[in-house]
């Protein structure tokens, strides 16, 4: 069970960092393409 | 499978949806062009009524080779064809009268500007018309859809929900294809206030299909338990399947498309490559869609299945099924559940913070500054579009049936839109650094501020009401 609730934590550890991970990036590149323009 | 309509029923269906749906749409684009007093939008609209007028006749006729076709059929009630038909007359003499009214302007104006007389009686006619027109589709779709006649006493699910569905799936679809037409013709005008417009109608209806998802598993619930002869739930799964597809196609079009308009603020300008890149994306959508539409005609369309049609027979083919049984294993619910959660948190945040700046906090911030703020808002209702589908499936008949559902999917849709005008607004654009935005943002503001709110509350109660 121990060994269970470990597996669930890392998932969700690991989904969030994905999903907030690749959204992060693109507000980044997003920022940056307008950035370089003087905008 | 026969995309290709072989029968006079089916080629109804569809081009019927043009003066009526399509009309909708046309006019929402019209008011846009007449308020912000962009002559080539209205030029665009022109010619859009005048199609549409066109596609008048052919509405007409396969809805007269139809009745012929299917009279004497138990199924379709000889009054209600009789009713849809006398309705359907009225509406579209009058979108021949406003094409016509269209046509005589666009030729008269074509070197000069289009009077306002005659720009408001073609959006008098148009408004009539779809008052017409939403008589007759409301008859029209009666006449075939047995289920929305059921006892609601010994419904589990309302058929209230079909009812939405049947009307909704043709918003983003018709939409859509409207959006393409007005999009590939700023490609080829190269006119950026009409790639604006494109751009717009992909973000708008890529909005309109999440309650129209919603909607539709809803309906799976109200035609299957307890079931419906000659509904079956294979083919439903089959219609899920590309449903959930036409979800996700139409989100990256939606998102890229607004990603471009959202660049074109600081830029000035658009990037060809990202034009070319959302025309991409739309037009593999709108196949999907082509096909999601198809499959969902073949649930309860008997008229329209041709004998050699091979429909599916195993309820538990498909992916869709599969995820529900896999987001219902606590190994992959809880994880997305999660990230709804920072969804809802991104969303919120960026909400309260731009609508307060447009209320009047933060005066030394310009508009264009705090507008940064929005694609960490946009990205966040993209992680909960993906996640909020997922978490539904695992249960949706429960989540589906709880009271604060529907006005869930009611703010989120009038939430999202609301959005919408941060990003397009040009009267805000401009609100500088000590500057009080406009009243009607100010309402805008408020309104975004309740919706969101209504939608987090909304969906926090679903476990526990």
């Amino acid at each position: 069970m121990q060994y269970g609730n470990t597996v669930v934590i890392l998932m969700v550890i690991l989904v969030s960092v994905c999903g907030l991970g690749l959204a992060g990036l693109a507000v980044y590149c997003l920022n940056k393409s307008v950035d370089q323009s003087g905008g | 499978m026969h995309l290709i309509p072989q029968s006079w029923a089916h080629w109804h269906i569809l081009v019927s949806l043009l003066p009526s749906v399509g009309l909708f749409f046309a006019l929402c684009l019209y008011g846009i062009g007449i308020y912000t007093d962009k002559d080539i939008i209205k030029r665009a609209c022109l010619i859009i009524f005048v199609a549409i007028a066109l596609a008048t006749v052919p509405t007409y006729l396969s809805g007269d080779y139809s009745m012929t076709a299917l009279a004497g059929n138990p199924r379709f009630p000889e009054a209600m064809m009789t009713s849809h038909f006398y309705w359907s007359v009225g509406a579209l003499l009058f979108m021949a009268v406003a094409g016509i009214a269209a046509w005589l302007e666009l030729v008269r104006s074509w070197n000069g500007r289009p009077s306002q007389n005659a720009l408001h009686l073609v959006l008098g006619l148009g408004l009539v018309t779809l008052a017409l027109m939403m008589v007759a589709g409301e008859l029209g779709w009666e006449i075939n859809h047995n289920e929305l006649r059921l006892d609601a006493a010994t419904q589990k699910t309302s058929q209230l929900w079909s009812h939405a569905h049947v009307i909704l799936n043709h918003f983003p679809t018709i939409g859509f294809v409207v959006g393409l037409g007005v999009y590939v013709g700023a490609l080829i005008l190269d006119n950026i206030v009409l790639k604006r417009a494109g751009l717009f109608l992909f973000v708008a209806c890529a909005i309109l299909t999440v309650p129209t998802y919603v909607t539709g598993n809803a309906s799976m619930w109200a035609v299957t338990d307890p079931p419906i002869q000659g509904i079956s739930k294979a083919v439903i799964n089959a219609h899920r399947d590309m449903a959930l597809l036409a979800l996700f196609g139409m989100a990256f079009t939606g998102v890229t498309a607004w990603i471009e308009l959202w660049r074109y603020r600081y830029l000035g300008r658009f990037s060809n490559l990202s034009l070319y890149l959302v025309l991409a994306f739309a037009v593999v959508t709108f196949a999907i869609l082509a096909e999601t539409g198809h499959r969902g005609g073949q649930i309860n369309h008997p008229e329209i299945v041709l004998p050699t049609d091979v429909l599916p027979t195993d309820p538990k083919l498909g992916w869709t099924p599969a995820i529900e049984l896999q987001i219902n294993h606590v190994l992959w619910f809880v994880p997305w559940q999660t990230l709804h959660f920072f969804g809802f948190s991104l969303v919120f945040g960026v909400a309260l913070a731009t609508s307060l700046r447009v209320l009047g906090l933060w005066k030394s911030m310009s508009f264009a500054a705090i507008h940064r703020l929005l694609p960490i808002g946009v990205f966040g209702v993209l992680m909960n579009v993906f996640s909020g589908m997922l978490i539904l499936q695992a249960d949706s008949s429960r989540y589906l049936n709880q009271i604060t559902f529907v006005p869930k999917i009611i703010f989120l849709t009038i939430g999202a839109l609301a959005v919408l005008y941060y990003s397009l607004s040009e009267r805000l654009w401009v609100v500088k650094a000590g500057e009080e935005a406009p009243m009607g943002a100010k309402w805008v503001a408020a309104l975004v501020l309740v919706s969101w709110s209504i939608v987090i509350m909304g969906g926090r109660l679903l476990p526990y009401l």
